[in-house]
């Protein structure tokens, strides 16, 4: 369609075109170096890094940092855990939302207003934490499975935004026609609202699995067996240390010394190995971002 | 007329049943995880006492508000709180819709995924890492900010780490970095619902680039971004502690103390849960207060609110 | 289990306690028997049977797996305890401790949970904790001799009320005592022909021929090692803590009086001058380590010099410690952070029932010797560490107790699943600290206990004040709250000033004044107050000396 009409771009937009070019370019070098410093760390070794000897490409190039990573059990573990809630949680979660936001996106849903409000409110406050893992704790949730997936489902953002999606792009010329051909309203949801909203439930998988595979509060306070402990909590683990102080040590010089050791030697190892999955992610969903993908599905 | 409206509302009902049905594995999700907590907010205004349980602790009334305003480091606190949001959400905002928007103008598609993968990527370090990553190239002794400027042949004028009126943007900035493609992968989403057919019209008609940004990008994602903005400023109050805490010193800590990092030093001397949950009520009200205003102004002025 | 092998470890025990020349040393035999006893009598049978009990425990991270770990099974075979762990991350370890506590869903015990006296107090209050009195009474004589003889021990753990609510991770490490080091790099002072600074205004010189020769002269981080505290020493007392001092009894706040002006003063010179560097109170330790590596730095504060630079690297052997300097007044003094333990490590709560509680005081009872607590942290004989033969000296050129692989077992990606890992109610003192390795040469790559003991020794211990705040405070819950919302602040305040000061956005002669006035509104009174009313008596720290005979053997080491 495009090919059939050739007009020459104006001057004025051929700039415009290199200004975002050239925008782009710089945005990408910003960006990509510090991350091109740390591959080239975790390829390094530690004491190149340390003398501060690495700029952009690894110097002393070794796999120690990664072999270091392989020889942590814990880290599997959590890997293989992670990947599981972020899986599961993801499904569940953008299932919850969409059956959420959906109903209340319709103009005929009688008690939208309440709802919404009611998930505005719940956004806003809350009642603090020892509540919140009562409650889970009543559920008999506590150290298994279902306490990373379940109290984390709704996202009332995501909600919000999913509605805002769907009030803005289904037509309601659509629906009313899908009414007169007989269409049931679960009909309607699974056939049509979610094969015209893909960029939107693309987004809402991202942003579910990606909170997910970054969460550890949950996992901190709900699990009690490090065996179920998820990347992040292990990454914690290795990465921080709070308890650093001269007069309130909880930690003695020697653990200090290999702590410290530690953390110099997998810092950036670990980073790239725990970024891997996640970062693989994108590409399935950047497909759905096609321009007019909606608007050509509606025509058919 | 009200009785038209009354026979409206239940045929709605009964025509959409499917619908509650629907709704109401959520609601129930709602209910459970959110709405029975909320009855735990009871210890902002007790001395909380896990043996005798949240209903049972002696009531203090409004002792734990008190506490908190009447603090001297109260109203430096809350200043430095939304100096720090407000500059946040003003920059970060704008710059992942331009992102977005640039990003969508690119025809070549080999050029787009590399940009847009390489600008989503950093959302996955740690604000451990980060911080670390921050001191390390930004150092005035070692890091590429002391090497660029030696090589301008000037020593570092900024102590960026150190200097009180500097930490707003080094938070900022910091995280624009790591955020923005991120977060502009919802514009994203939302660009791909621009009608290709007002394209190809404003061709015709021989619109500019800019303006077919102007008059049909943008306002095709503009519930998005009013909708984004409202849910935001809910939060202003509440900014997450870990990296203001990770950024701070006592060189900058005039200016880098916030109400999260406060709440949590007094915490790690003394447990006190309501005193936590008396400053996230806080914080809360206002957030409240402000959607609201936020939604009321948005209808206002534009066709577009949140509700 | 035979019985064999049980009465050759009762043996060893009672060799052990003998050599180690704690007196009295057959307690720790008798207590292995619970039939002589006084106490509330527990049938035999029921002796035998293995009894399940849950621990709040977060693990240092070179412990593969508490559940399977050696001691785990060492104590279920050994003290007929079924060990299941709640664990935490290290870093996260007070927010869960914390919402076990206040969600009433805690377990029978926390093994290393973090609490103040303060803390303890509120929770027997409310019923959470238990009085273990009885049970160390009938179960645990060793813990009770120690209660009489360590330093400090007894101050951190008998509550106002006679009680024993809780047990510390007591550590009688004497660097850690003296920790505001500041280590220097001789090699530097060799090359330009200066002398070991002595003087605030010697050191002044060494910095400026320091900085005249290209180099940073002063720096410092800000996670946790800023050069204030060293410095500051010279003028007044500065703990580094909670900047308390005692003077004829009473509490004095040394952020108010006249040495921590001139101490201000003189930091803002050498900042003004460039000696201390800028970035000395806002760079991460990560930026210090590449500095340092690049040999750019003079002197560094530091607790130990291997946390700034590589055991291997070249001028690892060049940087050593300087006393503390004497100010203009003649005051010279060491940061003393002895007056610990602080905190408490173990509670058992209400929920441990009477079979778990004595069975969990036997195994503290072995804690408490040499060899318990040497087991505990690393495992069998044999794995990790070995019994001294008659010709292994310790850190104080006594006979040692054992021969640790420390190095081995806290190698960076050292991964073993043998002990815990210095992780509960340990008692590691003077014995057990100058025993647990052999004495190797400073420098060498073994040598990190040998040097921090000779830098401490020679040159900090026995330097501070006589009298100092005690580190564990028992104040009771009302004016704790009060107390902790205080010391945020006012804290927030010393240290906010103290930096305007030194980079002279304050000036000590202008500004001096209003500064005070600002401690009026943060109510600095009445949080002295309070320090003075929680505190029975200050903490004598005579018994905290240096001694020549560990610095001359050390130092024939070299």
């Amino acid at each position: 369609m495009n090919d059939a009409i050739v007009i020459k771009e104006p001057y004025s937009d051929r700039v415009m075109m290199l200004c975002i070019y050239i925008f782009l370019s710089i945005v990408f070098v910003v960006i990509a170096y510090p991350l091109l410093y740390i591959v080239s760390s975790s390829f390094s070794s530690s004491s190149a890094v340390l003398a501060g000897k690495v700029w952009l490409w690894p110097v002393e190039p070794t796999l120690y940092g990664y072999e270091a990573v392989f020889q942590y059990p814990q880290i599997w573990n959590g890997y293989l855990n992670s990947i599981l809630y972020t899986g599961l949680g993801s499904l569940i979660s953008v299932a919850l939302t969409v059956m959420m936001a959906y109903p209340i996106s319709r103009k005929t849903f009688t008690g939208r207003r309440f709802l919404l409000w009611l998930l505005l409110f719940a956004m806003l406050f809350n009642g603090g934490l020892i509540p919140y893992f009562l409650v889970v704790k009543n559920l008999q949730l506590i150290d298994t499975l279902w306490v990373m997936i379940l109290p984390s489902a709704l996202n009332i953002f995501s909600i919000l935004v999913a509605r805002s999606f769907f009030q803005t792009s289904i037509p309601n010329e659509l629906y009313e026609a899908a009414q007169i051909d007989g269409c049931s309203d679960t009909r309607f949801l699974l056939r049509i609202v979610i094969s015209l909203s893909k960029p939107v439930i693309a987004v809402l998988l991202l942003w579910s699995a990606v909170s997910n595979w970054n969460s550890y509060f949950n996992a901190l306070i709900f699990l009690n067996s490090e065996n179920r402990y998820p990347l992040q909590l292990v990454l914690r683990e290795i990465l921080v240390n709070n308890n650093i102080s001269m007069t309130n040590m909880s930690l003695t010089a020697e653990q200090l010394k290999r702590f410290e050791d530690m953390r110099t030697l997998l810092k950036y190892s670990v980073i790239v190995v725990a970024s891997i999955p996640i970062l693989l992610l994108y590409p399935f969903i950047q497909k759905h971002f096609v321009k007019g993908v909606m608007v050509g599905s509606i025509k058919e | 007329m009200v009785a038209l409206a009354n026979r409206t509302w239940i045929k709605n009902i009964y025509r959409h049943w499917q619908l509650y049905l629907i709704v109401a594995l959520p609601v129930l999700f709602l209910i459970t995880f959110n709405y029975v907590p909320l009855f735990g907010a009871l210890i902002a205004f007790k001395e909380y006492n896990p043996i005798q349980g949240i209903w049972r602790s002696p009531w203090v009334g409004m002792k734990q508000f008190d506490l908190f305003f009447n603090s001297p480091f109260f109203w430096p606190i809350l200043r430095n709180t939304l100096m720090l949001s407000v500059y946040a959400l003003c920059v970060g905002m704008p710059a992942a819709i331009v992102l977005a928007l640039c990003l969508n103008e690119v025809k070549n598609q080999r050029f787009k995924k590399v940009v847009q993968m390489v600008t989503y990527a950093p959302y996955f370090i740690s604000t451990v890492v980060l911080v670390g990553m921050i001191n390390i190239i930004l150092s005035p002794s070692t890091g590429l900010y002391g090497q660029i400027s030696k090589l301008f042949g000037t020593t570092p004028s900024l102590d960026l780490f150190g200097d009180p009126k500097i930490f707003s943007s080094l938070y900022v900035w910091s995280g624009i970095w790591q955020e923005t493609g991120y977060s502009a992968v919802i514009f994203l989403a939302a660009l791909s619902g621009v009608n290709p057919e007002l394209h190809e019209a404003a061709k015709m008609d021989g619109a500019s680039r800019l303006q077919k940004i102007w008059n049909i990008d943008l306002p095709t994602i503009r519930p998005t971004i009013i909708v984004l903005l409202i849910l935001s400023v809910g939060g202003l109050l509440s900014i997450g502690f870990e990296k203001v805490y990770l950024l701070q010193n006592i060189m900058n800590l005039s200016h880098s103390e916030i109400i999260s990092t406060y709440v949590y030093k007094i915490g790690l001397i003394n447990t006190n849960y309501s005193f936590g949950v008396a400053v996230g009520l806080f914080n809360s009200v206002v957030g409240f207060i402000l959607i609201v205003t936020t939604n009321l102004l948005s209808r206002k002025f534009s066709d577009s609110s949140l509700f | 289990m035979g019985v064999n092998k049980k009465r050759g470890f009762i043996l060893f025990l009672g060799i052990m306690l003998v050599l180690s020349a704690c007196s009295g040393g057959n307690n720790g035999v008798e207590s292995q028997d619970p039939a002589q006893s006084s106490a509330p009598a527990t049938s035999k049978a029921n002796d035998d049977q293995v009894v399940d009990i849950t621990f709040f425990a977060s693990p240092s991270g070179n412990v593969i797996d508490l559940e399977t770990n050696w001691f785990t099974q060492y104590v279920r075979d050994e003290f007929k305890l079924n060990v299941k762990f709640n664990v935490a991350p290290s870093s996260d370890k007070l927010t869960k401790q914390q919402l076990l506590l206040s969600s009433g869903n805690y377990p029978e015990v926390f093994w290393n949970g973090e609490f103040s006296p303060s803390d303890i107090l509120k929770l027997s209050k409310q019923g959470i904790v238990v009085a273990l009195n009885d049970y160390i009474d009938a179960y645990a004589p060793n813990l009770k001799k120690a209660i009489e003889t360590a330093p400090g021990l007894k101050e951190a753990i008998v509550a106002p009320d006679g009680n024993i609510y809780g047990l510390t991770f007591y550590n009688a490490c004497t660097h850690c005592n003296w920790g505001s080091k500041f280590w220097i790099n001789t090699e530097l002072l060799e090359k330009h022909s200066l002398t070991t600074p002595t003087t605030t205004e010697e050191f002044e010189h060494v910095l400026q021929v320091f900085k005249d020769n290209g180099y940073i002269p002063l720096s410092g981080t800000s996670d946790g090692f800023d050069p204030t505290i060293f410095l500051m020493n010279a003028f007044t007392y500065n703990n580094g803590s909670d900047y308390f001092e005692i003077k004829d009894g009473q509490v004095k706040y040394a952020p108010v009086e006249e040495g921590w002006k001139q101490g201000l003063a003189y930091m803002n010179r050498l900042y003004s001058k460039g000696l201390i560097d800028k970035q000395a109170f806002s760079q991460k330790s990560d930026v210090l380590k590449q500095l340092v590596s690049q040999n750019k730095v003079g002197v560094v504060p530091y607790l130990y010099s291997a946390g700034f630079i590589d055991t291997t690297h070249e001028k690892y052997s060049k940087w050593q410690t300087i006393a503390p300097l004497k100010g203009p007044e003649g005051i010279q003094y060491a940061a003393f952070s002895g007056n610990s333990p602080r905190n408490m490590t173990f509670i058992a709560t209400n929920n441990a029932t009477e079979d778990q509680l004595v069975r969990l005081m036997k195994l503290i009872n072995f804690i408490y010797t040499p060899e318990g607590t040497q087991t505990l942290n690393y495992g069998p004989e044999g794995k990790y560490w070995t019994k001294a033969t008659p010709d292994v000296k310790g850190l104080n050129g006594e006979q040692g107790l054992f021969i640790t692989q420390s190095d081995a077992f806290y190698s960076a990606n050292a991964k073993q699943n043998e002990g815990w890992d210095q992780m509960g109610p340990n008692f590691q003192d003077t014995i057990w600290r100058n025993g647990f390795v052999q004495a190797n040469p400073p420098f060498s790559q073994d040598g990190l206990e040998s040097l921090l003991m000779l830098e401490t020794m020679s040159n900090y211990a026995g330097k501070q004040p006589e009298f100092v705040y005690p580190g564990a405070v028992w104040m009771e819950s009302e004016d704790y709250q009060q107390y902790s919302l205080l010391k945020t602040n006012i804290e927030n305040y010393v240290k906010q000033s103290m930096a305007q000061f030194i980079i002279g956005s304050k000036s000590t002669d202008k500004d001096w004044d209003s500064y005070l006035k600002g401690f009026e509104q943060l109510n600095l009174f009445q949080y002295l107050e309070l320090a003075q009313k929680a505190m029975k008596a200050p903490f004598n720290t005579s018994a905290y000396k240096s001694d020549p005979q560990t610095v001359e053997f050390l130092s024939s080491l070299k």
